[in-house]
């Protein structure tokens, strides 16, 4: 596999999963170190270059342990479009995308596993699949976890589990997020009360890219803030109960906006349509809100179009993804005609029944 | 999730107010935080991140503990420092979590509570761990059997954790020797 498909090719978690009506995908993250050399924020050249060297040494083994094939890729061996399409397909994060310097991550042919190496930790193990399915994507990233460990020693304390740069990821240094598509607690305005009530059961709620992006499109990455204290697979059956409970209330209110304000929902979703399909502008924040009201037109049979060709949309018009498929010179300012394009003849490709 | 005030600019800061033992909690945007004179000195420029918030965690360890280690300790493998540590508010390496020992166990109770680790152990460096955490539970199980007076089920158990005693001191020492 090379960068090149990797880049171009569509990530195996955007397709429908179990729940797939509120649970656009599920992800499980591992934070691990290596003993006794500084984490990356403390790190020199060299001590960075001996955390690569020990990374791109497990690539074969992982290849061949895990059944996927894994690609290493050198993260400032590439143009900054291509690091941007990477973070868009969430395969590295904004905070190693800019810092490329002698940072890199292993991915799997499919998109699905990823591991960043020198990002807050050396290793940052990522495993994501669509719909809801923890306890798939956790036994995944454990057999990672196991491949990696056996060519170092990981920094570790019998009190404190893994030790992380962060202290609040010590333990088992695990995340397991949930990426939830809630357009119908944001139109009956429960959003906040569902968020409050989340951070009170040990949850943080945040927008599609993580810490510090904003929400786009009513998704929400729904996390686990804490992971000491519990065991990795209770993490992720409490972590799946909380989202399935979520989930049911986000149900819930489009049940009662279909009732109450079918009128009104239909109008909307259409509206929605129409400007996708006739816009000549825009822009990333309106478009993602416009496929929010689509994909909750298809859920509620309003709009009877293939849900992939939303989800396909989502990722293929950021802004990375335009530029990339444009080509070198595009003028920045013409991306909002590029994306108005782009989904133009995606949806003139749709029939309408 | 829009600011419950003004309804219109998104909310980034979330509070929780107790006032004479009454608990509210308000998800606001920056500017009617402001207004409401609910940041906390500092956290004016921006929205409360886990950062600002680790930062207050070390700095505060650093004045309540004046210590014999706190001001002065260098950490060996990476050169961190008591005042760095509470400016960036993470640590650089897994040997910090020795070196300023006062300062990480302040804030990991602050974080964690008094939670242990109960997850993963790690087949290289933590086989001895394995092994402890084994002979304790197997313990726990034979004073369970003794107390039942199932002498039979105790005495397997009393070979087992000799066995395992065994194993355990020949278990060689992990070296952080990564270059």
């Amino acid at each position: 596999m090379t960068l090149n498909n990797i880049l171009q090719q569509r990530p195996s978690w955007l397709a429908e999963g179990k729940e797939a009506d509120v649970v656009l995908s599920c992800r499980v993250r591992l934070a691990r170190n290596i003993a006794g050399a500084p984490f990356p924020a403390q790190a020199g050249d060299n001590a960075l270059a001996a955390v690569m060297r020990v990374a791109g040494e497990a690539v074969d083994e992982l290849s061949r342990r895990l059944g996927r094939t894994f690609t290493w890729i050198e993260l400032d061996k590439m143009t900054e479009i291509d690091r941007a399409v990477l973070v868009e397909k969430h395969l590295i994060s904004p905070l190693q995308a800019g810092n490329p310097r002698l940072r890199a991550a292993i991915v799997s042919d499919d998109g699905a596993v990823s591991v960043m190496v020198n990002e807050e930790d050396h290793f940052r193990i990522q495993v994501m699949m669509p719909g809801l399915g923890l306890e798939n994507v956790l036994e995944i990233a454990d057999k990672v976890d196991d491949v990696l460990e056996e060519g170092m020693n990981f920094a570790f304390d019998e009190k404190f589990g893994y030790l992380t740069a962060c202290p609040t990821n010590i333990g088992t240094a695990l995340r397991a997020t949930a990426m939830l598509h809630m357009p119908g607690l944001v139109l009956v305005r429960q959003v906040d009360n569902m968020a409050l009530a989340a951070a009170r059961v040990g949850l943080i709620v945040r927008g599609m890219y993580g810490e510090g992006s904003e929400v786009l499109g009513d998704i929400f990455q729904v996390s686990n803030q804490l992971a000491m204290g519990y065991s990795e697979s209770e993490l992720v059956e409490s972590m799946t109960n909380m989202v399935e409970q979520i989930a049911s209330r986000e149900r819930l209110a489009r049940e009662q906006l279909m009732e109450k304000q079918r009128a009104g929902l239909e109008d909307m979703v259409w509206r929605s349509y129409g400007t996708l399909s006739c816009a000549r502008l825009l822009e990333n924040a309106e478009a993602m809100s416009l496929y929010s009201k689509a994909l909750l037109g298809i859920d509620l049979n309003i709009l009877k179009i293939p849900k992939e060709i939303i989800y396909q949309l989502m990722v293929d018009t950021r802004e990375g993804h335009i530029l990339r498929a444009a080509g070198a010179g595009t003028e920045p300012c013409s991306k909002e005609w590029l994306r108005a394009k782009i989904v133009r003849d995606r949806l003139a490709e749709v029939k309408l029944t | 999730m829009l600011c419950e005030k003004c309804k219109n600019k998104p909310a980034t800061v979330y509070i929780t107010k107790l006032i004479n033992g009454q608990k509210t909690e308000h998800m606001l945007c920056i500017d009617c935080a402001r207004k409401e004179h609910a940041l906390p000195e500092g956290l004016e420029t921006g929205p409360v991140s886990v950062d600002s918030l680790l930062k207050g965690f070390f700095g505060a360890s650093q004045v309540s503990v004046p210590g014999p280690q706190a001001e002065s300790a260098v950490c060996p493998v990476c050169g961190m420092t008591m005042p760095k540590l509470a400016e960036c508010g993470r640590f650089g390496c897994n040997e910090c979590y020795k070196v300023f020992d006062d300062a990480a166990l302040r804030t990991i109770k602050h974080i964690h509570g008094r939670k242990r680790h109960i997850g993963k152990i790690p087949a290289r460096v933590g086989g001895a761990f394995s092994m402890r955490r084994k002979i304790v539970d197997l313990r726990t199980k034979l004073e369970t059997h003794v107390s039942r007076e199932e002498y039979e089920e105790a005495a397997k158990l009393r070979d087992e954790i000799k066995r395992l005693e065994k194993d355990l001191a020949s278990v060689p020492e992990v070296k952080d020797d990564f270059k």
